[in-house]
């Protein structure tokens, strides 16, 4: 059971830090889209829309699972404890906290994952409503 | 620009392209989490290292080699293992020392072990004129040599504290666990080093555990740990070298 708990302990971790590098990736990304975009060169707002919103969805999606994969970890490390308790009796009170406290570490990397993920979502789909705001007001409201 | 941005969007979503942007972005990224990374480490690295402070670790090297192993002395050796005593210990010559701190200081030797082999005094008769020279009030009694199969003519079975036997060049000293230190409990971890003649540890096999972690907290000083090659007649061997190390808490 052992191998078993390293690998549920490593694999959601592992996710979790790909995920988080990806986020932060797409948020860098688009914040350099969004500061070198040419309003002007957009002649349709859904067009402008689409090319804003892009990847946005990514982020949005990491921000809000992240906290239920660590929880999933979470789980499962817990259900491995209780499992090795029950198999073999233990009645070492320092090892049953040494598992659940490793158990808590995979929500804890979830949150810390999701926080900037979501904060940067917010950040940027202001962003996008700004520019579009800025799109509308350059080029008048007829257009639309 | 426009046209480069409108060429980016048609390359992305064809699935495998690299933006100017993307580059710059999964870079970033990656840098702020390799940085989180090794900021968590050096800070859990610093953190492991304080730990060790409420007690110390005295390292005493017991020498003591007959050729031969009696079955009394044996059992006068087994009653010394169970008696810890203060005297005892001041009796060894401490190599390494820290700083006391706590009501409990743990001592770990290492020391010679007897061999429950059949002993042969021919293939190694270097120990017999060192046993005159170790004090005699020590009562642990071990055995040097082996009966070395003619197989492996090549690997020389000995111990550690023999006379050509392999040596530590950088020892690491075990942690004394913390369980085992807080309900008490002493032990005894007979390992078997098996070192090339360059040095090198290549496997460690445990002879004899110890419950309390204290057969993993030795294999893992064994394995920080370098050492030097046996050597036989001046020339560099490989070995199997036995290594005993006592977990011994005592009371200031």
């Amino acid at each position: 059971m052992e191998w078993l708990s390293a690998t549920v302990d490593y694999g959601i971790i592992g996710l979790l830090v790909v995920m988080s590098i990806i986020a932060v990736s797409i948020a860098v990304e688009r914040l350099l889209v969004y500061r070198n975009i040419r309003l002007g060169d957009f002649n349709d707002k859904k067009s402008l829309e689409i090319e804003l919103t892009k990847k946005l969805h990514i982020i949005a999606t990491i921000g809000s699972n992240a906290p239920y994969i660590g929880l999933l970890g979470t789980v499962l490390g817990i259900m491995l404890t209780f499992y090795t308790i029950g198999k073999e009796g233990l009645i070492d009170t320092s090892k049953i906290m040494t598992g659940l406290a490793l158990a808590l570490k995979a929500t804890a990397i979830g949150l810390v994952v999701a926080i900037p993920s979501i904060t940067f979502y917010n950040f940027l789909l202001r962003k996008v409503k700004v520019l579009i705001a800025q799109w509308e007001t350059g080029n008048g409201r007829k257009r639309i | 620009m426009i046209k480069r941005r409108n060429t980016n969007a048609e390359v992305s979503t064809q699935g495998l392209g690299y933006t100017h942007e993307q580059r710059y972005g999964l870079i970033t990224s990656l840098s702020v989490h390799s940085l989180i990374f090794m900021l968590f480490f050096a800070l859990s690295i610093h953190k492991g290292s304080d730990d060790v402070k409420t007690f110390y670790i005295q390292f005493t090297q017991m020498g003591e080699h007959t050729v031969q192993a009696p079955q009394p002395v044996r059992e006068i050796k087994k009653h010394k293992v169970t008696e810890p005593s203060r005297k005892e210990i001041k009796e060894e010559t401490p190599v390494i020392k820290e700083t006391p701190v706590k009501e409990h200081e743990a001592v770990i030797r290492t020391d010679a072990i007897e061999s429950h082999e059949a002993v042969n005094v021919a293939s190694t008769p270097e120990p017999e004129p060192q046993a005159t020279h170790h004090q005699g009030g020590e009562s642990t009694v071990s055995n040097v040599s082996y009966s070395v199969p003619s197989g492996t003519s090549s690997v020389i079975e000995t111990e550690f504290g023999d006379s050509g036997a392999p040596a530590f060049l950088k020892r690491q000293m075990p942690n004394y666990p913390l369980m085992a230190k807080k309900l008490g409990k002493q032990g005894k971890v007979v390992l078997r080093l098996f070192i090339n003649e360059k040095g090198r540890l290549l496997n460690v096999e445990v002879v004899e555990p110890a419950g309390y972690g204290f057969t993993e907290s030795a294999v893992e000083a064994v394995k920080m740990s370098t050492f030097s090659p046996a050597h036989e007649n001046g020339v560099r061997i490989a070995s199997k070298a036995l290594l005993t190390i006592r977990f011994v808490l005592k009371r200031i």
